[in-house]
């Protein structure tokens, strides 16, 4: 139980990293992305491929995968606890994230809303149809399974989802609190005055274009490390794992349940939707199929878009006040 | 008759107030100008009556019926037609298309209309499969006015008609707003050549930041010093 | 620099024209399997005109109307396969119909339940989107409640292609594809340019504002829409099916063609149905060509480089007009 617990934190971890960049494309700028499947899938294979391992000879023989790097990253020593190949993992994922996110975002930015949908789902299935066809690259339709596990040194195997968890925990909160630093400096006041009003942020002289341009880089960026962290956590990735539902459909979902542009709202989003998702499989049968989990995730966020439109979490908070507001009223009474 | 009254109207956009407590009214069979300056609400309180504003507070009444809570579509029926300031033609569609649209609402067969309008506008009868989008801007006024007078209506409501006409055409609009009215229509507009507009006109009034500032015949209006000084700039 | 943007643009259309007759029998195919993308892409384009919001449910709504279909023909229609010189047999043609219907009943469903609520709420068109997205997964997983997620098939049975010069075989089911397609887009221009509703649907696409000052009621064309879009994709999904050679159909056949689709909405000019039917027809021969050179599944990115190249070159699309 408690390591299903903890797998399942983990997962929540990851998948919050995951809204947490979104929350910067579509909550707090607008940026309609939902292409998140491919920054996700970039991010895992730049970091699997930078710090993969050769198979070992139970393996099967015709592993292939991009360059030689895992004999030549045996000649360099791990560096003690301070695991520098995951911290070069994390680098690789989020340059090439930012490479892409660049590109794409220079061409698509300055159309209207729509295209940019359309280019980064475009994006997607284009980079996930290379690493399914092109089996040199990163052993396609079978994937990567050779991901060795970070912080070697310091847990043993049976612990490391334990350490694994804690660290995913301070990489989503380095994350958070950059973000969340950003959001509130001036920059962040800039990018919540484009996406309430495009026309009078430009009007106030305001580089619209490439604000906007540097909140995707950022948001694809945050995405790759949480392909980087995907990656590591199961230490296998192949496409399959990037199809539009389970790379964007979910992570949309997660955003849309906790209210996007809110700060809370990835992790709230994550533990509610993961919950749903991981949970409902525990269910009897007919309910515990995978595809009444589609259905009722789809249903979920159509009906919170409709009936909740800022997410759960204000409803939350809500609550909380009116929770304070009674017990501090309670004791008023109980005083006098 | 009192055709339109409006009292107290008060609308805007979101959150601003634009217009704060209008009283205004047309008669049937009168030319009826509103002058004032640029974003004194004049294009607001036109798209309050037609319903593509929703007032917020105060009545509106077309023929002695209530109709500020009507959905515009279910307004234009009643007898009054708009010509925006802009946007006013269906670009994609042809001449003959735009007409047919301003008919929508009439079950007969539209041919007759159709024809009385290409007999009032001869420069649209020459272009009636062209695309509304490719008319010049003199072309385009009238196509939108011809498409307003589709339905026969008994109020017309037209925003700045003549705004970006050569003087020539200036003049053949009014002459055209006067043989309207002619026909019994009551013609409510927003104008910018407010001694021209005037001097056509029965009554006036001067709208100046979202209220009535002041309501007098016609001519009258046109001949105050002060609205020219006041409101009007230059003029 | 307009200059040298009109030359490269010449460049490109002659590259286009070259290397499609260079592979005439993939050519050919690709108009085949544009056909059924402009059924698709028609669709998307008609309820962007007068919503403003790219319909990601559209592919979903396309594998509902396959599915429609294949209960008909498995489960109330009498068996029968091998009409002439098709695959199918009769019943496919009872079936076609009530798919499409079925579809179309479906699109006027969402609007009423989904998206007219946020329409109402004044909700972001990007909002309005995502809750497409929504209905889309919403209605991928029924498909997979009901019918499962391993591969279908229509009842069918093999069939010799026929053979034309220039090594270019034409499947038989291809030429009814087509033959559907064109049918179904006269039908439409008819309907657009020759009747009330349809003449009503263009002007509200044109400018909604001053079709309700004309008096026409724009929620009804709103449904209108609706429902002829989810007609149109009732039928692209049954002759997707028909398309493929062994007629199978698997839940996400409509989904995956969602980046085609879209890329061939854009390319011609979004919210124009014709330069959806020409986006169409481009992407598609480009898809098919393009299995000269490239792994046949890279076709879906194939779509998308075409749709990023036109639209460097012209931003609004081929025949795109607003902004
Ligand atoms: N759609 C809109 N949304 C928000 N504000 C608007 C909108 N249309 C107009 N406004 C604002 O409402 C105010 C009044 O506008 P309105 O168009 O009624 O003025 P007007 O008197 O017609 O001016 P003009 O002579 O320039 O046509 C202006 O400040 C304008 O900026
Ligand atoms: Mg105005």
């Amino acid at each position: 139980m408690l390591d299903f617990l903890t797998a399942f934190a983990i997962l929540i971890g990851i998948y919050s990293v995951f809204t947490l960049g979104l929350n910067v494309h579509w909550g707090y700028t607008g940026l309609f992305n939902i292409g998140v499947a491919g920054f996700f899938a970039l991010g895992a294979y730049a970091a699997s491929l930078l710090t993969i391992r050769p198979p070992s000879s139970d393996q099967v023989d015709d592993y292939l995968y991009a360059g030689d790097l895992a004999n030549r990253l045996e000649a360099l020593p791990v560096i003690g606890a301070l695991d520098l190949w995951f911290i070069a993992g994390l680098l690789a994922a989020s340059l090439v994230s930012a490479a892409v996110a660049l590109v794409v975002g220079t061409i698509t930015i300055r159309l209207r809303g729509d295209y940019l949908a359309i280019a980064t789902l475009g994006i997607a299935e284009s980079v996930r149809l290379v690493f399914l066809n092109e089996r040199w690259l990163g052993n396609g339709s079978k994937g990567l399974y050779t991901i060795p596990r970070v912080f070697d040194g310091i847990a043993t195997p049976q612990d490391y989802d334990r350490v694994y968890l804690v660290v995913v925990l301070v990489v989503f909160l380095a994350l958070f609190f950059g973000v969340r630093a950003l959001v509130h400096s001036p920059w962040g006041r800039v990018l919540r005055a484009i996406r309430e009003d495009e026309v009078t942020a430009e009007a106030s002289g305001k580089h619209v274009f490439r604000f906007k341009l540097q909140a995707f880089v950022l948001g694809a960026v945050i995405m790759g490390i949480g392909g980087a962290l995907y990656a590591f956590n199961l230490r296998a990735i192949s496409p399959s794992a990037f199809t539009p539902l389970l790379g964007t459909f979910i992570i949309w979902a997660m955003l849309v349940v906790g209210g996007s542009g809110r700060l809370y709202a990835p992790i709230v989003g994550a533990f509610i939707v993961w919950g749903i998702w991981s949970g409902s499989q525990f269910l009897p049968d007919p309910l515990g199929s995978p595809n009444v989990r589609y259905f009722s995730i789809g249903v979920l966020v159509v009906l919170v878009l409709v009936y909740a439109p800022d997410g759960i979490t204000p409803l939350l908070s809500r609550a909380r006040e009116r929770w304070t507001a009674r017990r501090r009223l309670r004791r008023a009474v109980a005083e006098e | 008759m009192t055709l339109l009254d409006v009292t107290g109207v008060r609308a805007g956009y979101g959150d601003t107030e634009i217009l704060h407590g209008v009283d205004m009214r047309v008669e049937a069979g009168e030319i009826v100008t509103i002058i004032g300056p640029n974003g004194s609400g004049k294009s607001t309180l036109m798209k309050s009556v037609v319903g593509m504003v929703e007032a917020s507070a105060g009545e509106i009444r077309f023929d002695g019926q209530r109709i500020e809570g009507l959905r515009a579509d279910r307004r234009i029926p009643l007898g009054l037609c708009y010509v925006p300031q802009t946007e006013n033609v269906f670009p994609t569609l042809t001449i003959t298309e735009n007409l047919e649209m301003g008919g929508f609402l009439r079950n007969d067969r539209l041919d007759g209309r159709i024809r009385d309008m290409f007999e009032l506008f001869p420069d649209l009868a020459e272009k009636r499969s062209a695309r509304a989008g490719s008319l010049s801007g003199g072309q385009r006024q009238m196509m939108a006015v011809a498409r307003a007078l589709m339905l026969e209506p008994k109020l017309l409501l037209l925003d700045e008609p003549t705004a970006g006409l050569s003087p020539m055409l200036m003049e053949a609009v009014f002459r055209m707003v006067r043989d309207i009215n002619a026909t019994g229509v009551a013609v409510l507009m927003v104008e910018h050549n407010a001694k021209k507009a005037l001097s056509i006109s029965h009554r006036g009034y001067v709208l100046a930041v979202g209220e009535v500032r002041m309501e007098s015949t016609g001519p009258e209006l046109a001949n105050d010093p002060s609205v020219g000084r006041l409101y009007l700039g230059s003029e | 620099m307009a200059r040298a943007s009109q030359v490269a643009q010449t460049l490109l259309a002659i590259i286009f024209i070259v290397l499609a007759l260079s592979q005439i029998g993939l050519a050919v195919n690709g108009i085949f399997l544009g056909s059924i993308l402009a059924l698709g892409a028609v669709g998307i384009t008609l309820v962007f005109g007068v919503m403003r919001f790219a319909n990601i449910a559209h592919g979903d709504m396309m594998t509902m109307g396959a599915y429609v279909t294949f209960f008909l023909l498995v489960s109330v229609l009498p068996e029968h396969t091998g009409l002439g010189p098709f695959t199918f047999g009769f019943p496919l043609l009872i079936a076609l119909p009530v798919s499409m219907a079925a579809v179309a009943a479906l699109a006027v469903g969402m609007d009423i339940l989904v998206f007219r609520k946020l329409r109402l709420r004044r909700a972001n068109i990007v909002t309005i989107e995502i809750a497409s997205l929504g209905v889309a997964i919403a209605i991928r997983g029924f498909v997979q409640m009901v019918w499962g997620t391993p591969v279908r098939y229509f009842p069918n049975e093999g069939r010799t292609h026929f053979s034309l010069p220039a090594d270019i075989s034409i499947a038989p089911n291809h030429l009814f594809v087509s033959g559907a397609a064109l049918v179904l887009a006269i039908a439409l221009h008819l309907l657009l340019t020759r009747t009330k509703q349809g003449k009503a649907m263009r002007a509200t696409s044109d400018n909604p504002d001053l079709a309700r000052a004309s008096g026409i009621n724009t929620d009804r064309v709103l449904l209108w829409t609706w429902a002829i879009a989810g007609a149109l994709a009732g039928a692209a999904g049954v002759l997707l099916v028909i398309f493929n050679a062994t007629a199978q159909l698997k839940p996400t056949m409509g989904f995956q063609l969602l980046v085609p689709l879209f890329a061939a909405v854009v390319v011609g000019g979004i919210g124009n149905p014709y330069g959806a039917f020409l986006g169409a027809m481009l992407i598609g021969i480009s898809m098919e060509v393009s299995t000269a050179w490239a792994l046949p599944t890279y076709k879906p990115a194939i779509a998308f480089t075409v749709m990023v190249v036109v639209l460097l070159f012209r931003p609004r699309g081929i025949l795109g007009s607003k902004g």
